[in-house]
């Protein structure tokens, strides 16, 4: 179960995507989500998968892998499909018991399907094509505006980092304590969720005190290597806005302008 | 001048509770440049703290500590030493900052605000250093245990330190990772003249060293040679210790009354020796 969790991985590569500037990438994204929300007409739909098709081939990273992102997902995609399909009145298709499936249904039904789906993959692909630091540099130089009205944003980037870097260790290690605690009898999988909710206890508090003592060491071997926070840090892999951004900026244009046009097709 | 001198350095945790502990207490030690030492001692006898001090994690209560000349209670030369003596800690998850191994090594120099074509010169020349040149684009956690602490020694030397400390850096590998960073140390030591300081309770780790300090109770009680040290078994028992297998089985077999040299102190060694004197 737990090592399902695709979040912040990274596939190392060389594509346009891979090169893109991460602060363009996060933008650019974050535009594209929208439009996702705003177009909601069928055309508009399939154009966005079309193109979300060719940014997949694009960056290069497995489809296998792509779509293995989505398998925790599955189920809350489904779940939506099912309550729209009869959640929506009009032409009846079917019936199954009291419930109707229309038309409407089947058709609304799926453009939220996809819209999900969309929303998970287009994302995916932003963790699959950049680095943790890539995207929290992004992040930090995105928020670096706040910083005169007192925004900590080089604090706020280094805790992603951190967070980022550390996920699948505490996932592991939460495997491992669980382990423990059921080789002891402990038991996670049955009663109701109030039971189960107090039998989580002996896997927080140990989880709990490991990471306090993990976040103790690990300032001390930061501090080892001269941290003394983000003044007068340089950056490794320098954000910089290049040719290669420009043309994605244009190519993002061009496609708003599509989906605009599709809205009245 | 010696690189590394400490001087009367005392350390009381604590200080004015009822939990007061002295750590270390009036302790003189010298380590020369491209020395390799090790500092044996049985748990709480001061050498963690002892390694903290040298790159002013902790500064002194009383005495002082000099790397290279500077002072670790001077705040402006603390930067200095810091970036001059690296530290490799115990638990390899909880050392490695960035979520890319090359990220990560370059850490220390951003830190240092150096020019990223300089940072990747260096990452790329110390992730070679440590044999880990294939594994710039993984994630830690992707990584074994020994893996990632030849990635922390890398984190170091991308800083350009002149002195590596290893604070128990292998007590949580198995076997074979602490084969390869023991390993990779040596390599430094041996081709690029690194001072290593070595805290260790692996005897046969302190047996590679040009130097052995033997600490119990916040005091250096013993000092030498590895051949010296573990000639006298005895006090080294009292301490919680025992000397390296070899060392141990060499002294029965002397007992027994077999012709083998006194300064052996690894298994390939008294191989040698036994089939130099017994096998024709």
């Amino acid at each position: 179960m737990l090592n399902n969790i695709m979040l912040g991985q990274y596939f190392p590569g060389d594509s346009v995507l891979h090169r893109l500037d991460a602060r363009v990438k996060l933008v650019l994204l974050l535009l594209m989500l929208i439009e996702v929300f705003v177009f909601t007409s069928g055309p508009a739909y399939g154009f966005i998968t079309v193109v979300t098709g060719l940014l997949i081939f694009l960056s290069g990273v497995p489809v296998r892998l792509v779509l293995r992102s989505l398998k925790p997902l599955w189920w809350i995609v489904i779940f939506t499909f099912v309550i729209h399909l009869f959640s929506h009145p009009g032409q009846e298709l079917a019936r199954v018991w009291h419930f109707a499936i229309t038309q409407e249904g089947v058709v609304q039904g799926t453009l939220i399907s996809l819209r999900l789906l969309l929303l998970i993959l287009l994302s995916t692909l932003l963790t699959f094509t950049t680095s943790p630091l890539q995207l929290t540099d992004a992040l930090e130089s995105l928020l670096a505006p706040g910083k005169c009205v007192g925004m900590p944003a080089h604090e706020l980037a280094m805790m992603m980092t951190i967070a980022l870097r550390f996920i699948p260790t505490l996932i592991s290690e939460t495997d491992k304590i669980m382990k423990a605690q059921q080789s002891r009898g402990a038991d996670f999988t049955t009663g109701n969720i109030l039971k189960r909710l107090k039998n989580m206890v002996p896997i927080l508090v140990p989880l709990f005190l490991s990471a306090f003592r993990r976040a103790d060491e690990l300032a001390l071997a930061m501090e080892a290597r001269c941290y003394r926070g983000g003044q007068g840090r340089t950056r490794m892999k320098e954000l910089r806005i290049r040719r290669v951004d420009y043309w994605a900026m244009a190519a993002f244009v061009v496609f708003s302008m599509v989906m605009g046009v599709s809205l009245y097709i | 001048m010696a690189f590394i001198e400490i001087k009367n350095l005392s350390h009381i945790y604590h200080r004015g509770t009822e939990q007061e502990l002295c750590a270390l207490d009036n302790v003189n030690l010298t380590v020369e440049e491209g020395e390799f030492v090790a500092v044996l001692g049985a748990n709480g006898s001061g050498k963690s703290t002892l390694a903290r001090h040298i790159n002013g994690l902790l500064l002194p209560d009383k005495g002082q500590c000099l790397v290279a000349g500077l002072n670790t209670t001077n705040a402006e030369e603390l930067w200095q030493i810091r970036q001059q003596v690296g530290m490799v800690f115990q638990n390899p998850d909880n050392q490695l900052i960035a979520g890319l191994v090359e990220d990560d090594v370059a850490f220390g120099p951003e830190n240092l605000g150096m020019k990223p074509a300089e940072i990747r010169r260096r990452v790329s020349r110390a992730l070679a250093a440590v044999g880990m040149e294939d594994f710039r684009q993984f994630a830690p956690h992707l990584l074994s245990g020994g893996q990632k602490q030849r990635v922390a020694i890398a984190g170091a030397l991308a800083m350009n330190t002149k002195c590596l400390i290893l604070d128990e850096a292998t007590a949580m590998l198995d076997p074979e990772g602490r084969q390869e960073v023991m390993a990779a140390v040596q390599r430094l030591h041996e081709e690029k003249g690194l001072t290593v300081i070595c805290i260790t309770h692996f005897m046969d780790e302190a047996a590679q060293a040009d130097n052995v300090f033997v600490m119990q109770a916040g005091h250096i009680v013993q000092t030498g040679t590895p051949q010296q040290v573990f000639a006298k078994a005895e006090p080294l028992r009292k301490l919680g210790l025992a000397v390296p297998l070899a060392v141990e089985l060499t002294w029965k077999l002397r007992q027994h009354g077999l012709n083998l040299p006194q300064d052996i102190l690894t298994e390939d060694d008294l191989v040698t020796a036994l089939e130099a004197a017994y096998v024709h």
